[in-house]
């Protein structure tokens, strides 16, 4: 009769039932968590004492919305069935005994006896004197609690929820921002968000292979398999064509907003939820504090578990705690674990883009400058996305110039000298800096222009500037006794390489075959030596990843003549030996 | 270290059947007789860190999963359905020390309940203390824990067709820790129904693993707590298969028969864990025994 007390305060399983048909684009009813207000459970199921007259005095569950301690015997229950009703006829009995026949028949994969509170409770009831049973927050008890309601945390959610073996696991998200916007996503043929990211291959046959990616607005997906890469300084340059790819013929990525994903990776959550493998959401709820959970129980010792109080007043207690809370994870804090870096002291200015012409969308451009790399990443329907590396004045600048100034300095970024250049920095007006590039732009030899450069820049999305700092991270250690950290919060990096999003989703999949291959195997994943698995395998991988962006970096961070030379020598051959080319797009697409 | 190798070369020699004079005593043991007063000692101060991930007990919890796949994998392929059922498996685990086993079956769904056997009392106390912090363990109450040696536990009765004999009996890492392993052994075998398993593993009585295990194990790396193993104790792979064949092979008069069904070696490599590989005769392995009738 608790069964669905467990999975009440999930917005999906409600919202399932109102859920309209794919892409029309309301999947949450009323009932969603909305200010992460959980519904307030219907009645105490589990009526255990507080006595504080005897012994020591019993620790208060700190959760508001649990029911409060009821003085009578005869508590007041909610009708939801008929077993109630014999429920209380053996609360009445006062049967004491907890019989164990009772508890045997258990639920699959899920580590918790949902239903097995009405043997418990009944104990408990008709026990004085007690600390309370482990059934009284039995409700707040999740196999997995996700903080953090972004890309990588979703997709964590979702293959949990995809795979035989961990869909039973009880799920919990949070996420501080509200989720709604995502899930109901309309999006408008001719806005673009500016929050893109660009997907491997691997990454999307990851999202394939869970059935998220069919939920993904095709339309909204701007493939490429062409890349060109060029030194600001010396103009020595290299082009990575569809055939340096393995298998020849497939994209080197997947240009989408994050927010497609999000919304992808909600519809599917919301279809699973339809199924029965809901995951509870705890949107526009912000984690207040982490702590091991000091609740004095009966029956269990949770103190190993860390509990997370919400801003909605209600409190989670974890056997596996996720971290996908990013760069500040204060999952990360509660764990302990140390996070080493550096910043870039760059800023990555971002601008959603619209082309001169609806054309060469195969391509992707990427200019180092010495002040950071300039990359304008194609759209669908001649839009671009640009991410613009450069020192914070220069951000602040180029966000404050009219959109017109804004668009003639990137097209020169992406053609003039770093004199000329640095010359139209300090210009403010748009018509000066216009006549100004279109004269030194005049100046250029025109052979293969085309080929060469991307296409003008004819207009930037109003409100789409936006500028963020880039900095390196990694921490020691991925994980902790009951916590385990993914994507930013475990690990960030700069943006020249397209890898941010794809670091963590590879996070993702590991975690989740370790996850998998657990409960198989019956250990408790919240068991550090179940986690240091995926530490062991992903750690590697993401350092080598973080180490050579961070060096490229470093390298075409400078105009020293020397180094100059030197990279561009080597740039020269690389673009000369086709099998190096290859080697670099197999690591670049994870395949 | 000059003993060691004395008793060991004795132990070299003996034939299997040897190995079962050697160690076939007597039927009627105290529950003293079946694990040394030192090795309990030894036990004893690992107690506190056994769940310690990252303490002495460390490449057992790594072993663990290994373990599980082991026990399920063979009840899966070679199973007799006519004889067993192998959705609802009634269990022992002897020797569960902390439960690092016992918990992993406990969680199976196939499991329908589990024993835990272990003979010192403060390292069962670290088991069923480690057991609360799993609220699945508590609410499905499958798993219970018995401070009892393994010759004093009751034999389930066999009455009116309801056989409340044991489906699986797993002994890992015990056999070379006990003083008379042939005679756990008869004791385990009775505890078993027609168409049940007794699982096992233990070291064989080799150099490499004198290397391995002793040596490197726990003078040089100290990643095995420095007196868990003692190389005498050890026991071939064959040496144990070919006791089944001698003593529980259609035994007269019971027509209990056994069959092993499988052995397979094991190799700890560092920095990537466990893995079934190498030779079962070199270092450690896992022993599947079914009985047939």
């Amino acid at each position: 009769m608790i069964r669905f007390a467990v999975t009440s305060r999930s917005c999906f399983r409600a919202a399932a039932k109102h859920c309209r048909p794919l892409r029309s684009g309301c999947y949450f009813s009323s009932t969603i968590c909305a200010g992460g207000k959980a519904p307030e459970p219907t009645e105490s199921e589990d009526i255990v004492r507080h006595t504080h007259s005897e012994g020591p005095p019993t620790p208060e569950i700190d959760h508001p919305n649990a029911p409060k301690p009821t003085e009578s015997e005869d508590a007041v229950h909610s009708d939801r069935n008929a077993e109630v009703t014999l429920d209380d006829l053996k609360r009445v009995s006062k049967t004491t005994d907890l019989d164990p026949t009772k508890l045997k028949d258990q639920t699959k994969a899920s580590y918790f006896g949902v239903a097995s509170n009405d043997s418990l409770h009944v104990a408990g009831g008709s026990k004085k004197g007690v600390r309370p049973l482990f059934s009284r927050i039995q409700n707040d008890a999740y196999d997995v609690v996700i903080v953090g309601g972004g890309v990588s945390g979703l997709t964590l959610a979702a293959s949990l929820k995809a795979s035989p073996h961990t869909s039973a696991l009880k799920v919990a998200l949070i996420e501080g921002m509200s989720l709604e916007s995502a899930a109901r996503w309309d999006p408008s043929p001719d806005q673009l968000s500016n929050r893109v990211s660009s997907i491997t291959p691997a990454s999307k046959s990851f999202l394939e292979k869970i059935g998220v990616w069919e939920h993904v607005y095709p339309e909204r997906v701007q493939e490429y398999d062409n890349m060109h890469v060029w030194d600001g300084v010396s103009g020595s340059r290299i082009q990575f064509d569809s055939f340096h790819l393995h298998p020849v013929g497939q994209s080197m990525a997947y240009m989408t907003e994050n927010i497609n994903l999000q919304h992808a990776l909600l519809s599917y959550l919301s279809e699973s939820a339809a199924t029965g493998n809901s995951v509870t959401i705890f949107d526009n709820t912000k984690v207040e504090e982490i702590t091991p959970t000091s609740v004095a129980l009966e029956d269990v010792d949770l103190s190993s578990w860390p509990s997370v109080r919400m801003s909605n007043g209600s409190t989670v207690y974890a056997r596996l705690l996720i971290g996908a809370d990013g760069v500040n994870s204060p999952v990360r804090s509660y764990a302990g674990i140390e996070s080493r870096g550096w910043d870039y002291g760059q800023h990555g200015l971002v601008a959603t883009l619209t082309m001169e012409w609806n054309d060469r969308q195969n391509v992707a451009w990427q200019r180092f400058l010495p002040t950071g790399p300039i990359a304008l990443l194609p759209m669908p329907d001649g839009k671009a996305s640009l991410v613009w590396s450069t020192t914070p004045k220069l951000a602040a600048h180029l966000k404050s110039l009219s959109p017109e100034a804004f668009c003639t300095l990137v097209n020169a970024a992406f053609r003039l000298d770093m004199t000329d250049l640095n010359y139209l920095y300090t210009r403010f007006n748009a018509e000066d800096i216009s006549a100004e590039f279109e004269w030194r732009d005049g100046l250029l030899p025109m052979e293969d222009e085309g080929a060469k450069f991307p296409l003008r820049v004819a207009e930037v999305q109003e409100g789409s500037r936006a500028s963020f700092p880039l900095r390196m991270r990694h921490c020691d250690s991925y994980v902790a006794p009951r916590v385990a950290l993914v994507g930013d919060a475990a690990h960030s990096t700069h943006p020249l390489a397209g890898q941010g999003l794809n670091l963590g989703q590879g996070d993702v999949a590991t975690l989740s075959s370790v996850l998998e291959k657990a409960v198989v195997r019956g250990a408790d994943i919240g068991d550090e030596v179940v986690l240091q698995e995926y530490w062991a395998e992903r750690y590697p991988v993401n350092h080598v990843m973080l180490g050579v962006i961070d060096k490229l970096q470093k390298l075409y961070c400078t105009d020293a003549a020397p180094i100059v030379a030197l990279r561009s020598v080597g740039l020269d051959v690389v673009n000369s030996l086709d099998w190096v080319k290859t080697m670099i797009m197999k690591q670049a697409t994870g395949v | 270290m000059i003993r060691t190798y004395r008793v060991s070369i004795r132990a070299l020699k003996s034939s299997s059947s040897r190995f079962n004079s050697r160690f076939c005593l007597s039927r009627n043991h105290s529950s003293s007789s079946a694990f040394s007063p030192d090795e309990l000692a030894h036990f004893n101060a690992l107690a506190s860190s056994w769940w310690d991930a990252n303490g002495p007990s460390r490449l057992l919890h790594k072993m663990n999963g290994l373990r599980t796949s082991f026990i399920f994998d063979s009840i899966d392929t070679y199973s007799i359905p006519q004889l067993s059922r192998s959705s609802e498996l009634k269990m022992l685990d002897v020797g569960c020390g902390g439960g690092i086993l016992t918990e992993a079956l406990a969680r199976n769904s196939r499991v329908k309940s589990i024993t835990g056997l272990d003979m010192s009392e403060q390292v069962l106390e670290v088991a069923k203390k480690h057991k609360l912090q799993d609220p699945r363990l508590v609410i499905e109450n499958k798993l219970q824990y018995k401070l009892c040696s393994l010759f004093d536990l009751p034999v389930p009765e066999v009455a009116d067709g309801i056989d409340e004999r044991y489906d699986v009996v797993t002994m890992f890492e015990v056999l070379e820790h006990v003083p008379d392993p042939s005679a756990l052994l008869h004791a385990a075998t009775n505890l078993v129904k027609p168409g049940g398993w007794i699982f096992a593993s233990t070291v064989n009585r080799t150099a490499a693993a004198y290397l391995t295990t002793i040596f490197i194990g726990e003078e040089i790396l100290n990643i095995v707590p420095k007196g868990t193993h003692s190389w005498s104790k050890y026991i071939n792979e064959n040496e144990l298969r070919e006791w089944f064949v001698e003593n529980k092979s259609n035994v007269p008069g019971s027509g209990e028969h056994w069959d092993v069904v499988k052995t397979t070696g094991c190799l700890y490599v560092p920095f990537i864990g466990w893995r079934f590989c190498g030779p079962r005769d070199l270092g450690n392995y896992f022993l599947a025994a079914r009985r047939m009738a």
